[in-house]
């Protein structure tokens, strides 16, 4: 008997825990689809709205018809899930930011592009989107804890870093194109554009190099050169035609920053200490990049890859 | 036989100096060498200290052509922000003029400053032009070598075409030190600029120039809390929110100065067609109508607690 009812209640404390992580509120929704879960939350809430409101009323309408009833409508889960195109939700996120505070755009724009990413799911056409925002994310988590001590400048430098990497992200989205890549090849359509990651590389690292010259801090700018370099370097190794000698040079230059270069190294050091880098180095460094930046378009054109759909983005 | 002979040839051709001594090899020196090209730099070190500075390009005259106020960075206590204004734009009340925004950071081993023009980049943000280009237009300053002897004892000197082919002197003010700040004590500013009158709330500034669309911009701090710089963003009352709504992109720069002048003046920097140069229109306080009802730091009247204050 003492078993029983020691083995009932490890169980209910299970199923109980296992409830709060769903965000369940019944164990009869254990047995539940997640999506059946979430319309049962949604029924429960404007349940209890339409209380709330009756509450309030003095007398209720002559009759019902035109009055939502709870549990009449048929759930609007799958309506809500296709509502929105990728393309437009990247509108959306741009249009609703500009409404808002500039130091709660940067939160927003990462929240949008958690959304966005999640709604694109696997879309072979929403590649570059999806990587675009991805790398947007990463490079304003790592660097505004460093930016410096003008909160208000960082803000609007933010705010508007992710505003252009927005409208990048539109741009993809507005020309759907297939990436041309060693990530392996979608599904291939004469009737589409492809673009090689390596110029899709090229055209990011314009982005973040034009916001690597802002009044932050040295440690944040030294971070996103170093990212860009890590970027640049992971495209142009990942294109299909690495082993063009135009693309193969790129990837040997990074590489040799990446391992050999003093001032790299000099970088990192003081990074990894809590440091800010020194001046000579950051220098030092930005030069050398700018070198093999202004190069990519004489490289690329050697290995072949044009670049079309890249002058709609203002260079 | 021979031995003699050979004996007597070496002695004449030793004091003929026709068989040379051996000489040590000539060691190089390699470090010397290979360091060779990487100048190094001797000198006073040149440090420009937060204050105005008068430009000047003759020895001979007191009166300089421009002023340079620097302010210290605030993510890097070696570098200075600074703002080159033509004499006519201080000097006068409602000056207008074509002036430059620099971020100055030592150079040479510290033995010169470099200013390089801050300019509104194409998406809207602040760009440090040196970082973005090889050839960018800046300004070398450097102690000259007896400064004592001078009467404008820094030297200007211009890169890839800044100051005109210039070669300028620099001294410190003499005037009492300015006082530069973001957040003005005034409310109402006029000046003749074209931009008519401008209203500072808090963080707002509001111009109305008679014509019937007026404009407002946020002002945010460009150099931290105690920093001498705003950026001017065009901002919005959307009536619905209740709130006032910001643009990302940067329209302008302010500074508040005082201290050197009769008054608080209000700097508004806009930027022009060439990079880099921003058009400098000063404003002083309206003492005519408006300011003399507004307290400071306020927008309460004070009309009806007794007229002017």
């Amino acid at each position: 008997m003492k078993t029983i009812l020691v083995l009932t209640f490890i169980f209910a404390q299970i199923s109980l825990a296992h409830a709060s992580q769903l965000n369940v509120t019944s164990l009869r929704q254990l047995d539940l689809k997640a999506g059946e879960i979430e319309a049962n939350n949604r029924l429960r809430n404007s349940q209890h709205v339409e209380r709330v409101l009756a509450a309030l009323r003095l007398t209720p309408p002559p009759s019902t018809e035109g009055i939502p009833q709870t549990g009449e409508l048929p759930d609007p889960g799958d309506v809500i899930q296709r509502a929105y195109t990728t393309a437009s939700l990247i509108q959306k996120s741009i249009d609703q930011a500009a409404t808002l505070p500039l130091g709660q755009r940067i939160s927003f724009f990462e929240e949008a592009a958690a959304r966005i990413i999640r709604k694109s799911a696997h879309q072979p056409t929403e590649q570059l989107i999806r990587i675009t925002l991805n790398r947007s994310v990463d490079i304003a988590n790592q660097v505004l804890p460093i930016a410096g001590n003008n909160p208000e400048l960082i803000a609007q430098w933010l705010a508007n870093f992710y505003l252009e990497s927005f409208k990048l992200a539109a741009m993809w989205a507005n020309n759907p194109c297939l990436l041309q890549s060693e990530l392996g090849l979608a599904s291939v359509s004469k009737y589409l554009t492809h673009v090689s990651l390596a110029e899709f590389g090229r055209v990011y690292s314009t982005l973040l190099w034009r916001a690597t010259a802002n009044m932050t801090s040295d440690s944040s700018k030294a971070v996103m050169l170093i990212k860009l370099l890590g970027y640049l370097g992971w495209d142009f190794n990942l294109d299909l035609r690495r082993r063009e000698s135009g693309i193969a040079e790129v990837v040997a230059d990074v590489y040799e920053m990446q391992n050999e270069d003093p001032n790299y190294q000099n970088i990192v050091m003081s990074l990894e200490n809590g440091n800010e880098p020194s001046s000579t180095d950051l220098a030092l460094l930005r030069r050398k990049i700018y070198t093999i930046l202004q190069s990519l378009p004489g490289r690329l054109a050697r290995a072949h890859i044009e670049s079309g759909l890249i002058d709609a983005w203002h260079q | 036989m021979k031995t003699p002979w050979v004996f007597a040839l070496i002695c004449a051709a030793s004091s003929w100096g026709l068989i040379v001594q051996a000489r040590e090899l000539t060691h190089t020196n390699v470090p010397g060498v290979l360091n060779t090209g990487s100048v190094s730099y001797q000198g006073p070190q040149t440090t420009l200290m937060p204050g105005l500075y008068i430009v000047g390009d003759d020895d001979h005259k007191w009166h300089g052509q421009s002023y340079l106020l620097v302010d210290t960075y605030v993510n890097d206590p070696n570098k200075v922000l600074a703002v080159m204004l033509p004499k006519q734009v201080i000097d006068s009340s409602g000056g207008v003029g074509s002036g430059e925004i620099f971020l100055g950071r030592p150079i040479k081993n510290g033995t010169s400053v470099m200013l390089s023009p801050v300019t509104i980049d194409i998406t809207g943000s602040l760009s440090v032009e040196s970082e973005m280009e090889t050839n960018a237009r800046v300004i070398e300053v450097s102690r000259r070598s007896a400064p004592g002897n001078y009467r404008y004892p820094y030297l200007l000197q211009g890169h890839n075409g800044a100051l005109g082919g210039q070669l300028l002197g620099m001294r410190a003010s003499t005037t009492q030190q300015p006082r530069l700040a973001q957040w003005p004590s005034n409310n109402v500013f006029s000046g003749s600029g074209g931009m008519g009158h401008l209203v500072v709330d808090g963080t707002s500034v509001g111009v109305y120039s008679g014509h019937l669309a007026e404009s407002h911009y946020q002002l945010l701090p460009l150099n931290g809390d105690f920093g001498k710089f705003a950026e001017l963003v065009p901002t919005q009352l959307d009536t619905m929110s209740e709130a006032m709504i910001s643009a990302s992109q940067i329209a302008g720069l302010a500074i508040f100065i005082s201290g050197c002048f009769d008054t608080e003046r209000m700097l508004i920097a806009s930027p022009q067609a060439q990079p880099g140069e921003f058009q400098m229109d000063m404003y002083s306080p309206d003492g005519r109508t408006f300011s003399d009802y507004l307290a400071p730091g306020s927008l309460q009247p004070m009309v009806n607690q007794g007229g002017k204050k």
